[in-house]
């Protein structure tokens, strides 16, 4: 009798002892696994300080009075200055006009139904297609005329609608993000009071969402200003360097990201180094502020609308 | 008043109502137009990139009689009259899955620590870090690559292989600068799926007794794969259509990424390789119209857009069964 009554005492005992031990381990599986993410999220966030700091710490002082006003191939970058914010601006407005139009067709008129369906498939496979291919498309369409001669051949033309095709989805997307971020109160509040749709949007949910609406622009204007591959075949590999001071929309121009593939490509054998992280340099902190300003209003604006901390 | 007379009076008055001329209600419907058609642009701009460049990669077939077979298995790559994308596809092939098989791991990492692990003050510019990283504009990771790994490379194979047999351009650089490029973008997405997770999960997993890493992984990982492979495939994306960084290390030359012998090291990196973008990029300045290599320059874009848009799909089936978002 007394040998059962130990032996279960014993297993229990046992039992006990396994579960402890298996607790224990946990805990260190535990402790290590913290470890691990620390750990890589050290080496991330280290890389891209690498990144910024090797840029900045290296090309900061290529920059210069004498680089920012010069139209020098190699020495100078004031034309691509003036083309990146001709090209910026030039895609900006059809982009937001078209943009916001159809995000304010998918978030207030669009009832769920085949063909939403199709039209967010047909966004997010339009922002899969590699930006080379929409270059090539925008050759195609704008530079060149199958057989018989030229179209507008390079230039900011055919660059600037070569952004709109592809930038597109990633406006449609970022503001519809803004109009959904209005809360529904809003619009109820302004059918309740008689407006109608088009009164509701315009008078009511626009005025709440240009924050919104302004941050998607900063995104879409920080992805045009670091576009390449779409840019080379249809604004022009390297610009011409007078008579750029235009506004003429038919004259070819590379941007500041162009101009350091293009200084790659080319290969200078003075100051290509120096120019292009000396480019290098002025289209981060560009980036660097137009998404850092983005990020900020976007804080705001969910704080207004929701009360809380991001 | 009998039933028949209200509905009279009824539709008369409606009647009335829609006679009326009213600016309101024309301003209304137009605007409604108006909108429904910045809807359709969107969708006839995805149709004016498939039907353009599909028909002009039509003519490769038509045209030019070359065989979509000829373009996959041979290997001999010209620009005049053989256009062998073997090399290239390999290429494009080992850059895609090795940069997501190396920047997954690293990623989905990241994104646990930020939404899990990582105190609250660190989040907002932990998160602000990474939505930095991914703003960063593709030349200058490949102008990064020209100048730091490309020599880095160079020296560890050099060292490794015990002799000069690199200059250090190629596939491998080409993996180092695009797997930093594809963190951001599998880190970003995965972070909203795991914040997406409800906390009555992690609650309910805590007070079962287990450890924060055992609910990261039995409770909440589980519940967001779904959120984190339309990451990872994005990610793919984002990898094949990377053209211009690429191009900075790549070397472009139409030669296999790599070669297997018998002498030691056993397997030699090619100096300078190509990927299906980049040999657009490297061949387009030299194509005119009405060539074989102009049509087939588009086929391959067309390529690249087919291989994007399955990836859409797979991506989309993959957000279609999460169950939180």
């Amino acid at each position: 009798m007394s040998s059962i009554a130990e032996s279960i005492v014993k297993t229990m005992e046992k039992q006990t002892q396994v579960r402890a031990a298996r607790r224990q381990r946990a805990k260190i599986t535990n402790q290590v696994m913290n470890g691990v993410f620390w750990l890589v999220a050290g080496i991330v966030l280290s890389a891209l300080l690498f990144v910024l700091g090797y840029v900045l710490i290296n090309g900061y002082s290529y920059v210069s009075l004498k680089f920012l006003t010069s139209s020098d191939f190699a020495t100078g970058i004031a034309p691509q200055l003036f083309n990146t914010l001709y090209i910026t601006i030039g895609a900006l407005i059809p982009l937001f006009i078209i943009g916001v139009s159809a995000a304010i067709y998918v978030s207030e008129y669009a009832r769920q139904g085949w063909f939403l369906n199709i039209l967010r498939f047909a966004s997010d496979t339009l922002t899969s297609v590699p930006s080379i291919v929409i270059g090539l498309l925008g050759f195609l369409l704008f530079v060149t005329n199958f057989g018989d001669g030229h179209r507008w051949g390079f230039s900011r033309a055919a660059g600037i609608l070569a952004l709109t095709i592809l930038n597109l989805p990633w406006m449609l997307r970022a503001a519809e993000d803004a109009l959904r971020a209005v809360p529904k109160d809003f619009r109820e509040a302004s059918m309740a009071l008689g407006a109608n749709k088009f009164q509701t949007v315009t008078r009511t949910i626009l005025p709440a969402a240009i924050p919104g609406l302004v941050t998607a622009l900063l995104i879409v204007a920080g992805r045009i200003i670091g576009e390449t591959a779409a840019l080379i075949y249809t604004s022009g590999e390297a610009g011409p360097t007078t008579g750029w001071f235009t506004l003429n929309p038919f004259f070819a121009g590379d941007t500041l990201s162009v101009h350091i593939y293009s200084l790659f490509a080319d290969n200078p054998t003075t100051g290509a180094y120096e120019g292009r992280l000396a480019t290098a340099v002025l289209l981060l902190v560009l980036i660097v502020i137009i998404n850092g300003t983005a990020r900020f209003l976007g804080q705001r604006l969910h704080q207004r609308f929701s009360g809380k901390k991001a | 008043m009998s039933k028949a007379q209200i509905q009279q009076a009824d539709s008369a008055a409606r009647l009335a109502g829609s006679g009326k001329f009213s600016l309101k209600k024309i301003f209304d419907d137009s605007a409604a137009i108006y909108f429904t058609i910045c809807a359709l642009i969107v969708i006839a701009t995805l149709l004016l990139v498939y039907i353009n460049i599909g028909s002009q990669a039509y003519q490769t077939f038509t045209q030019w009689h070359i065989s979509l077979g000829n373009l996959f298995t041979s290997n001999n790559w010209d620009a005049v009259n053989n256009f062998g994308l073997k090399a290239n596809f390999s290429g494009t092939i080992m850059l895609v899955f090795l940069t997501v098989f190396i920047s997954a791991p690293f990623s989905v990492g990241m994104a646990i620590f930020i939404a899990e692990i990582s105190p609250n003050w660190l989040q907002a510019p932990m998160r602000g870090a990474v939505e930095l990283f991914l703003g960063i504009p593709s030349v200058i990771f490949g102008l990064l690559g020209l100048i730091v790994v490309v020599p880095f490379v160079r020296n560890v194979m050099n060292s490794l292989a015990g002799a000069y047999l690199y200059n250090g351009y190629g596939i491998i650089a080409a993996i180092i600068i695009v797997t930093f490029m594809v963190l951001p973008t599998i880190t970003t997405i995965s972070i909203d799926t795991i914040r997406a997770v409800p906390r009555e999960i992690r609650e309910g997993s805590l007070a079962l007794g287990a450890t924060r890493w055992q609910t990261i992984r039995n409770a909440v990982l589980p519940a967001a794969l779904p959120g984190i492979m339309t990451g990872v495939i994005l990610g793919v994306t984002r990898a094949l259509g990377e053209t211009v960084a690429v191009a900075f290390v790549i070397g472009g030359a139409e030669q296999f990424p790599f070669t297997v012998n018998s002498v030691a090291p056993y397997i030699h990196f090619s100096n300078g390789s190509d990927v299906l973008t980049t040999l657009l990029l490297f061949n387009f300045k030299e194509a005119t119209n009405n060539t074989p290599l102009y049509s087939v320059l588009y086929t391959i874009s067309f390529m690249l857009l087919i291989i994007s848009a399955i990836m859409i799909a797979i991506s989309r089936y993959f957000a279609s069964r999460r169950v939180y978002q």
